[in-house]
């Protein structure tokens, strides 16, 4: 079974997911087929063969006894569950299967879909606010907090870059 | 409209939300949602499971509907009163804009025909 298997990096920002969607088609159309999603953009696939399959990611911050029923949903929908990684759940189907490869229906629960992403990253960014402050109050010297500065400014940027595109798109999905 | 506080925020409702109410008129689990309305609908609604599966979210967060049971990994919610009242008043504003499309038809086809 090890031999059938491989991995493949690839890094995609989080506003990316319809080009993560496409790369993975892609692969399923090579035979290259996604077992599970890891840390820093390693994808691990089952070699097989090759197949018209259409990917699609939902983003949804799951509780633990929700998870069951959500899988299920999908499920009954015609779509198999793959693998989920920092609340991103990769689901997949047979193009072949039915002419309805889409998750969402509508474009408000697209919109719906990107504000959960918003707001979930948004959450997180006084923990980034915390860790800096605690970092520059502890005199650990120069170099330390030069990198910490710069670290803590990169993520600031990747935030506003972040909710500028998404924004973007959410204004694209309410003009129609 | 005693009753009503509060439920101007729920409206519109979209069709999807729309159909997804009237179905859980009668407890339902959410394929036999997405089965029935594509049936009412004749085919012309038809609900993603991300779309069906957010809205139960969303609509049970609101209290416009209530989970009634679970079997098989298959949860069944029902309309709740309150749910009740936003989708009586979303068929009273259809019906309002309905009648009134009609009868700027109506005229418009009569003075058509007057042009002929």
């Amino acid at each position: 079974m090890s031999e059938s298997q491989g991995t493949k990096r690839r890094w995609f920002w989080p506003w990316q997911d319809e080009k993560e969607e496409a790369w993975l088609t892609g692969m399923a159309s090579q035979g290259a087929h996604l077992i599970k999603v890891e840390s820093f953009g390693r994808y691990c696939f089952a070699q097989g063969e090759p197949g018209d399959v259409a990917y699609r990611l939902d983003y949804t911050p799951l509780k633990k006894q929700d998870r069951e029923g959500y899988i299920q949903v999908f499920a009954d929908a015609g779509w198999e569950f793959v693998c989920e990684k920092n609340n991103w759940q990769y689901f997949r189907k047979g193009i072949a299967a039915d002419g309805q490869a889409e998750i969402f229906s509508d474009n408000e629960s697209k919109i719906a879909r990107l504000k959960r992403l918003q707001n979930q990253l948004l959450s997180l960014l006084p923990v980034w606010m915390v860790l800096y402050v605690a970092v520059t109050q502890s005199n650990t010297g120069r170099n330390w907090l030069i990198f910490a500065g710069a670290l803590f400014f990169g993520v600031l940027f990747f935030y506003v870059i972040l909710m500028l595109k998404i924004s973007a798109r959410i204004k694209r999905l309410r003009q129609f | 409209m005693a009753g009503n506080e509060g439920i101007e925020k729920y409206l519109p409702l979209s069709e999807s939300t729309y159909y997804i109410l009237v179905s859980l008129i009668e407890p339902m689990h959410g394929y036999a949602v997405m089965q029935y309305v594509e049936a009412v609908s004749s085919g012309a609604v038809t609900l993603g499971p991300g779309t069906l599966y957010g809205a139960f979210s969303t609509l049970e967060s609101e209290k416009l509907i209530v989970k009634v049971s679970e079997e098989n990994r298959r949860k069944s919610y029902v309309i709740t009163a309150k749910g009740r009242r936003v989708l009586a008043e979303q068929l009273r504003r259809l019906e309002l804009m309905a009648r009134t499309g009609r009868m700027a038809l109506a005229k418009g086809k009569a003075s058509e025909d007057d042009n002929e």
